[in-house]
């Protein structure tokens, strides 16, 4: 993030204080969009698809409206999370009363969301490259479930049904080639890492 | 993604990969830029709403700037959790509200009645406001006594009719109506998403179906808010939609300084909505309906948006100033404002339906400021 303590004039109700250059809404605009695609990711894994952008937008609002009390010593990511993550509560407490999402998942969610607020939006989208890199180096069988499953959304019955294999085996098949592509992204990431030191030393 | 996706990820780890695979594949740097402008464009109008309501609100633009301001669910969700059923409701129906499509709405106003007569007897207009974007607009209007009112705009020619049956022309930015139009320039009809957001906000919601009905009652809660007292929304079942909107201003006991209606002056000056839209002589003369006078005064007259300035804040009075009263007293308002949505005849409407009927013969001219026409009273 190029600018996570914003110099945003604000009146006291929060509207944008007239004046030349851009408003605060500008200003806020620029940081949200800085930081739109870590708080979709950590939305998309929190919430099904179907509220993502309902929360996405409603985290906005929140937090445009408590723009007053942000702490500028603070980085703007975390602080936008932080709303989306009482409205990801919210949400759970409304929505899934009959299957909630356990609250060591949220939280665990939460601290891999953290490691990604040291970055920039570009270095996020660099690894969304880096993603698509890693699942195309997985071994066909992984490949076959992921793209089936992440890119034409495949219930894992009909994956099932078209790999010849039981529901749990292509479960088990997602989950090891997740885990393959984790361990694949951690690899780039240290090579782009050392990239960076070497090219900084 | 769906629901099953979280089936399987039961892990962290797993749930982070399946994310950054939709993010991957979803939310492009032009998707989130659209989101966010969509947020940002959201709080703008409601910073905007927030300033005009500070000086220019009358009966008509609760319900119009209703559909300006930002949603604001979330706030709603965090500080003044709502009753979970009508909650989802709303959400639901805001879903399904943002979808484009040409619609129709059958719209009733209904005016106080003058003391000593029946609320049988009350001034009415009725009439349709058909939609296809907001460039394709048109609004019929009859009232109690037989005037008529039509207004369109067709992506290029903004045309209203007057008493005489001719054509005019309007500037295209000309303000409509009100209460069918925000102080942006946003229809409500087309805007009904952000009415909905709005009333998540500001009101207290519950169901309030009898039959099985999805339908939402709301009472403002948020007495800084000037939107009608109470609304009911009744939505289409399965699709969500609003199918019925009917809003009711405030009472007696809810004085403008609350935010609400003003105190009801009734018999005092014409009924807003003729003061609006009507083509009467009055209106005739001066070559159109309000909307038009505004556009007019804008244009013309060097107003320009935002309006002609009513007041302050407490909007405390009659006229509130700024020479929008009549007769020395604020206007009549209409005590309900229904929208019905009906069925798009033939499912579709004609290419040329919101076009003007025939070439404007001019432009309509300025009325008098602060001036209209009679109230709609068949004894007028």
């Amino acid at each position: 993030m190029s600018d996570s303590r914003p110099n945003l004039r604000l009146t006291g109700s929060g509207i944008p204080a007239a004046g030349p250059g851009p408003d605060a809404a500008d200003v806020f605009a620029i940081l949200v969009r800085e930081h739109g695609e870590r708080l979709l990711a950590y939305l998309r894994a929190s919430v099904p698809s179907s509220a993502v952008d309902d929360l996405f937008q409603d985290a906005v609002t929140v937090a445009w409206r408590r723009l007053p009390d942000y702490d500028r010593t603070r980085p703007f990511g975390a602080w936008l999370r932080g709303i989306a993550r009482n409205l990801v509560l919210d949400h759970r407490s409304r929505m899934y009363r009959e299957r909630p999402t356990d609250d060591a998942i949220l939280d665990a969610i939460e601290r891999r969301a953290e490691k990604e607020d040291s970055g920039d939006r570009e270095e996020f989208r660099g690894k969304l490259t880096r993603l698509d890199e890693c699942v195309s180096r997985l071994p066909d069988e992984y490949r076959t479930v992921i793209h089936m499953c992440y890119r034409l959304d495949a219930p894992v019955a009909t994956i099932a049904k078209e790999v010849g294999a039981n529901i749990e085996a292509v479960k088990k098949r997602l989950q090891r080639a997740r885990a393959m592509i984790a361990a694949c992204m951690e690899r780039k990431q240290g090579v782009a890492d050392d990239g960076t030191t070497g090219a900084t030393a | 993604m769906t629901d099953e996706r979280l089936d399987h990820e039961e892990t962290a780890d797993d749930r982070w990969i399946g994310a950054m695979m939709h993010v991957q594949r979803f939310d492009t740097p032009e998707r989130v830029d659209m989101l966010v402008d969509r947020s940002v464009r959201s709080l703008r109008a409601e910073s905007v709403a927030a300033r005009r309501r500070t000086r220019a609100w009358d009966w008509r633009t609760p319900v119009a700037a209703a559909a300006s301001i930002a949603i604001v669910v979330g706030a709603t969700l965090v500080f003044s959790p709502q009753p979970a059923s009508a909650d989802s409701l709303l959400r639901a129906a805001q879903v399904a509200e943002s979808r484009p499509g040409e619609r129709r709405f059958a719209l009733t106003l209904v005016f106080p009645a003058r003391p000593g007569e029946s609320e049988a007897t009350a001034p009415r207009a009725t009439g349709t406001l058909d939609v296809r974007d907001d460039t394709h607009v048109r609004l019929e209007l009859t009232f109690s006594d037989g005037r008529t009112m039509v207004r369109g705009i067709d992506g290029r020619t903004s045309w209203v009719n007057s008493a005489d049956g001719e054509i005019l022309s309007v500037p295209s930015d000309a303000p409509w109506p009100r209460f069918i139009e925000t102080p942006e320039g946003d229809f409500l009809a087309d805007r009904m998403d952000a009415v909905l957001g709005d009333i998540g906000a500001n009101y207290e919601i519950a169901r309030c179906s009898t039959s099985g009905e999805e339908r939402i009652c709301a009472s403002i809660m948020d007495r800084g808010f000037r939107g009608p007292e109470n609304i009911v929304l009744t939505l289409e079942p399965g699709s969500h939609r609003v199918q019925r909107a009917e809003f009711t201003f405030g009472g007696p006991e809810r004085g403008r300084g609350h935010g609400g209606m003003p105190p009801k002056r009734r018999g005092e000056g014409a009924p807003a909505m003729i003061d609006e839209a009507a083509s009467s002589k009055p209106t005739a003369e001066t070559g159109s309906g309000r909307p038009d006078a505004r556009s007019a005064q804008r244009g013309g007259g060097g107003a320009g948006r935002p309006r002609p300035e009513r007041g302050p804040a407490t909007l405390a009075g009659p006229s509130t100033g700024g020479g929008g009263g009549r007769e020395g007293g604020r206007r009549a308002e209409p005590r309900t404002v229904t929208i019905e949505r009906v069925d798009v005849p033939g499912g579709a409407f004609a290419d040329n339906w919101f076009a003007p009927p025939s070439t404007p013969v001019r432009m309509a001219p300025p009325p008098p400021r602060g001036d209209g026409p009679p109230p709609p009273r068949g004894d007028e």
